[in-house]
Formats: structure tokens, C-alpha cells, sequence
């Protein structure tokens, strides 16, 4: 376009060739070159085949006041800069004073050398800053993931150090909340395996800044933490002093989780602001992931130290009877029903016989298995003044109705179990709000046992009337609870397994061993069910010994 | 996998002075605490007398029998009557072997 350049234009006033006024390009004049390379915002030096600077513009003398026409370019301070090696047309960054520069080489014939000078501090600083927090945020992202990944509280401490070793420090421990005596530890060091220990309690209090960090209380800057002071059970054998220190609480839900405890070698690089701020954030990660896991595992524990109150005893085999059971609890702790069943014997020649129940607590989970380990505790104290069972179950009904928990409703069938004459048995039971027991015969007809009675715990009165049952030698009384009746399943998947279905099933297993009987029972509940969500299911059989 | 039907109640008033809950889908364990915090609602205000039908429950557990007592109780406890106008079989089934039968009011 430079013919259509106008003649009146800045280029102008410096002085213009009249050949271009002309239309014809014509090489600018010295004075010309030497204003473009003026105004040109790169730093110039110009020097000869000799290594003398023979121009410098504005931009390069401000950078480095020490480079003028006629010195050498070599002396002073900026003579790193400008190395012989620096390879033609190539561009390297060089670090001067607080400044990073751009410098790069051009030759101009053999006698001139020229190179320019780029102040590139800001926008390197600006890059740095972006590579860093990336590279924050990718080590955040991964520590995210891998916190996440367990609900156990040691498998969870592991990680934390894991990955503090190998990102923040030489070597990284967690401390965890301290018990009565000692508190457990894991340490990573890098390249090392990891190490686990405890320590005493008292001993943590040596470590600047950990009783602060256990206590919850928020960290306090690295440089106040004095790292010659720091006992030897922190440092792994080996690791050489420590020469800086940052000891971090984990925060949990509302207690802390156990600190994080950093520390670099002497020599190495202090932990600055925005390395603490990272610590505090990973901390606050690690923290929430090693108290979620506690609590898991505290709950865990809660729920296996509750449902084993719902666990059946071993059945004895009273004398000319069998007894066989199953107690299928719902697959999910939270969906764990209220189902039990219990055997108590009299005591060594002591009177009565030995009683048996089967019942149902009302709702699900932990209060469920709660009332019914209740019942059951609360039945055995009752038996010790009480046996006939017509008045055992008005008995637990007031008790259930003092209760103070929601709900306390139960329904049950309690039984007593005597041998008759012949092989016979005789089984005397109340029925209270539950699934009356079927009878199965020898000749395989089933019928179902007359007796009913309130549900206890919600009426102010649970009058029941005993029904007494005889069984001929290898015929069974069958106590169930509704999860059997009520299962939803069948070819269409949501039709009611019911109570004629149980009576024509049992009616196929006449003259079966009682276990058999259980067994067999269990399985058609189950293959109804076909995997589908289930409610516990409890089954209780008494036969007179074949 | 069982699918449950949803649980929906519903609130009509017909006839002066008394309240019609519609109960419908399954009352169970997930369930039950709607009905109760209903029913308390219903008799903190004027509510005197309360029929339930039941005709459209699918299935009520032991949880949702609860919820049940727990509103004829707070019935009682108010001086209101409960009454239940409509149920199925299996629920008048489910009555007879709890003995709530001999408690509630039922449709003859």
C-alpha cells in the first residue's frame, strides 16, 4: 500500500525521499531508521562485528542504564545477558535483577549485531500464577478423588499423608484425635514406605503447634513454629533436621479430625502464604473425608451392636420336641425390620416349660431393633415372676405402654411347649395383633390356629385368650411373621406372596424333618421374592419328635 | 425391583362438621410420619369428626398401622371421632388380626 501512502503522514516530518512523493519505495534515511527503532517498544542494542554497542534505544537503556554507545557490550551488569553462544534468532529467557527478560539475537551482515530486550516480568509472573493454581487445582481435584473413595478412617489418613508427601512436603503425618492414652499416627515420606504408630498422648504436646492443632483451634503461620524443636518420633529415621514446619487441624463435623503435620528438609523451601492457604484447603478435605469415615464406622458399629439384639439364639431341643428357625433380616441396615424370635428354657430344675416367641416391632432400622431387643429383654425379666402366658402379654403391654419411645407397638405369638403322653406335644399360645401359627398335620392338612388378641403397646388393655394345640409325633406348628405373608414378588413382581400360598406350601412338606421344613419354606419365600427389596422374614417351627 | 405406589391424601369436606381424609398408595415406613403430621394438623384446628377411607391404600406396614393408632389417639385425646368409611379386604383382614377391629370403627 505504500503507494497510496500520503506524503503529509507522521513518516513525514523526518524527512522523506522525494522519490516517494513520486510513487516509487525508496529506502528510509538514517534518521528515519534510527526514530523507528526510537519508538519501537522492544529494547535495541546494536552493536559491531567487535562486540561495542553502537546504538541503544530508549527501551533498552531503561531496562539496563548501564549499555551506551562505545562501551562494550559485555561489561557491567548486563553482560550475562548477552551471551556469544546465544544462538541466532532464538529467543531465551533471562532472569536480570527482579526482571525477566525476553532477549533474542539477530545478525545484520557481518558487522552488525542487533538484539532486543522484551521486559516479560508480568506476563511471565502472570503464566506462573496461572501454571500454579492449575497445578493447586489439579492436586485438589485428585485429592478429591482419592479422599472420597474410602469410608475407613485409617485408609482415609493414609491417603491425606499420601498425598501431602508427595506434593507438599519431604514428609507428611496425620495425627489422629488422640484417645485417653495414646493417639495413632501414619506418616509418609517420599520414597519411603508408609508408617504407621501411636504415640502417647501427653508426647503430642511436644510437637509445636499439634495440642493447638488437636484441639481444633485454626493453624498458626509456619515461621511462628520453631522446627529445632520438634521431637524425634515426628521426623522418620533418617530424614536428616527439619527445617520448616506447618502443623495444620483436620476439621471434621464439629470435632476435629486430627491435624496435619508437614515438614521440609533444612535447606529446602520455606512454606509460604499461598502454600499454607493450599495446606488449610487439603486439610479441610482431608478433614471432612476422615470424620465422615468415623462416623461411617462409629454407625457401622452402632448398627451391629443393635442388630445383634435381633440375632436368633441357637434353638434347644426340648424334651419329644424339635425346634427349627430362620430369620432373614432385610439386606439394607436401614431397612433392618423389628422381626425376632426367642426360647426361653426354665431354669434347671426349676418349674414351667420352656416358652417360645416370634414377633414383629413396629418400623425399621435402628429403633426398631432397639424395641425389640427391649421385648425380648423385658420378656425374660417377666418370666422370673411370671409364666402363664395369658398374663405374661397384658404384662408387656404395660410395659410397652410406658415406654417412652414413638411407636412402641408390637405384634407377637408367644407359645409354651410341653411333652405329652405318646410322643404328642402340646403347645399353648396367645396371639397378640400377629399372624395366627398354622398347623400342619400328618396327613398334610393345614389349618390355622383359632386365637387372636390386640397388638401390644398401643390399647390400654391386651386381654388374650390361650389356645391349646396337641401335635402327634412329627406334625408342626408353624409361627411366622408377615414379611413371609406380605412379600411382594411372584412372576408379575408386586403380587402378595399371602396367607394361602404359605398354607398350600407348608401342606408339601408333611412328614419332613422340621428343618426341612423351614428350610424349604424359606426357599419358596425367597425364589417368590426374586431379588426384589424385602422386608425380614421370620419363621419358627415346633414338632413333635417323629 | 418392587415399585411402590406413590402415598397421596387428600382433604374433603363434604357434609358440615366433618372431615374426609382420602388415603391412597402405600402407607408404610417411608410414609407414615405424612399421615400423623396430617392428622395433627387437622385436629389442631376444628376438626371434630374425621372419616378415613381407605379404599385406595395398596399396602400399609406395621409402621403405617401405627400411624393409624396414632391417629385415632389423637383423636381421643381432643375429644374427636375417627371413623373409617371405606376399606379393602385386605386392610379389614389386617384389622382382624390385629385386633383393631374391636377399636376402630369400621364400615359394617
Amino acid at each position: 500500500m505504500t503507494t497510496a501512502r500520503p506524503a503529509n503522514g507522521t513518516a513525514g516530518t523526518v524527512g522523506v525521499a522525494a522519490g516517494d512523493l513520486a510513487g516509487t519505495p525508496a529506502a528510509p534515511d538514517g534518521r528515519l531508521l534510527r526514530a523507528i527503532v526510537e519508538a519501537c517498544g522492544e529494547g535495541v542494542v546494536v552493536c559491531d562485528a567487535g562486540g561495542v554497542v553502537v546504538m541503544v534505544n530508549a527501551a533498552a537503556a531503561g531496562l539496563m542504564p548501564g549499555l551506551a554507545p562505545g562501551r562494550p557490550l559485555t561489561s557491567g551488569a548486563a553482560g550475562a545477558l548477552f551471551r556469544p553462544d546465544h544462538p541466532e534468532g532464538d529467543s531465551r529467557r533471562v532472569d536480570h535483577g527482579r526482571r525477566r527478560l525476553l532477549v533474542r539475537r539477530e545478525s545484520f551482515g557481518v558487522a552488525h549485531r542487533a538484539w532486543y530486550l522484551r521486559d516479560v516480568t508480568a506476563e511471565s509472573a502472570r503464566t506462573g500464577a496461572l501454571l500454579a493454581e492449575r497445578h493447586r487445582t489439579r492436586f485438589l481435584m485428585e485429592a478429591g478423588r482419592r479422599l472420597s473413595a474410602s469410608l475407613n478412617t485409617r485408609r482415609c489418613a493414609r491417603v491425606t499423608v499420601e498425598l501431602a508427601a508427595a506434593s507438599l512436603a519431604d514428609t507428611a503425618m496425620v495425627v489422629l484425635p488422640p484417645g485417653r492414652r495414646q493417639a495413632g499416627w501414619v506418616r509418609a515420606t517420599g520414597g519411603r514406605p508408609l508408617q504407621e504408630g501411636t504415640v502417647g498422648t501427653a508426647a503430642t504436646a511436644s510437637v509445636p503447634g499439634l495440642a493447638e492443632a488437636l484441639a481444633g483451634f485454626p493453624p498458626v503461620p509456619s515461621r511462628w513454629l520453631d522446627p529445632a524443636q520438634v521431637p524425634g518420633w515426628l521426623l522418620p529415621e533418617g530424614f536428616g533436621p527439619a527445617g520448616h514446619l506447618l502443623v495444620t487441624p483436620l476439621p471434621g463435623n464439629g470435632v476435629p479430625a486430627g491435624a496435619l503435620v508437614l515438614a521440609r528438609r533444612e535447606g529446602g523451601s520455606s512454606f509460604d502464604e499461598e502454600g499454607e492457604t493450599l495446606v488449610r484447603v487439603f486439610a479441610s478435605r482431608a478433614g471432612a473425608a476422615i470424620s465422615a469415615a468415623a462416623l461411617y464406622q462409629e454407625q457401622s458399629a452402632t448398627n451391629a451392636i443393635l442388630t445383634a439384639d435381633l440375632m436368633p439364639p441357637e434353638l434347644p431341643a426340648p424334651a419329644g420336641m424339635e425346634l427349627a428357625g430362620s430369620l432373614r433380616a432385610a439386606q439394607q441396615a436401614a431397612l433392618i425390620g423389628g422381626d425376632f424370635y426367642d426360647v426361653y428354657l426354665p431354669e434347671p430344675g426349676g418349674p414351667g416349660e420352656p416358652l417360645v416367641v416370634l414377633g414383629d416391632v413396629c418400623g425399621k432400622g435402628a429403633r426398631a431393633a432397639v424395641l425389640a431387643g427391649q421385648v425380648r429383654h423385658c420378656l425374660r425379666a417377666l418370666l422370673l415372676v411370671e409364666r402363664r402366658i395369658e398374663r405374661l402379654v397384658p404384662l408387656l403391654n404395660r410395659a410397652l405402654r410406658a415406654c417412652p419411645s414413638p411407636n412402641p407397638y408390637v405384634t407377637l405369638v408367644l407359645g409354651a411347649l410341653r411333652a405329652g403322653r405318646d410322643g404328642h406335644a402340646r403347645v399353648d399360645l396367645v396371639v397378640a395383633g400377629h399372624p395366627a401359627p398354622l398347623i400342619l398335620r400328618r396327613d398334610g392338612g393345614v389349618s390355622e390356629v383359632g386365637a387372636r388378641g390386640p397388638l401390644l403397646g398401643a390399647l390400654p388393655q391386651a386381654p388374650v385368650t390361650p389356645v391349646s394345640v396337641d401335635l402327634a409325633p412329627g406334625e408342626v406348628c408353624l409361627l411366622y411373621s408377615d414379611g413371609i405373608t406380605e412379600a411382594f414378588g411372584g412372576p408379575g413382581g408386586r403380587e402378595m406372596y399371602g396367607a394361602r400360598r404359605l398354607k398350600d406350601a407348608l401342606a408339601t412338606c408333611a412328614g419332613m424333618p422340621v428343618a426341612a421344613v423351614v428350610e424349604r419354606l424359606e426357599q419358596i419365600s425367597t425364589d417368590w421374592l426374586g431379588g426384589a427389596v424385602q422386608d425380614d422374614r421370620a419363621l419358627l417351627a415346633v414338632q413333635a419328635r417323629p | 425391583m418392587l415399585e411402590k405406589t406413590p402415598f397421596r391424601t387428600e382433604v374433603r369436606s363434604t357434609v358440615p362438621g366433618i372431615t374426609l381424609l382420602v388415603l391412597s398408595g402405600d402407607l408404610d415406613y417411608d410414609t407414615a410420619s405424612e399421615l400423623s403430621t396430617l392428622a395433627e394438623g387437622l385436629f389442631s384446628g376444628d376438626v371434630r369428626h374425621l372419616e378415613l377411607d381407605l379404599s385406595g391404600l395398596d399396602f400399609v406396614d406395621s409402621s403405617g398401622v401405627a400411624a393409624l393408632i396414632n391417629v385415632y389417639n389423637a383423636a381421643r385425646d381432643r375429644d374427636a371421632a375417627m371413623r373409617i368409611v371405606a376399606l379393602t379386604s385386605y386392610l379389614r383382614h389386617m384389622f382382624r388380626v390385629t385386633a383393631l377391629d374391636q377399636v376402630f370403627d369400621l364400615p359394617a
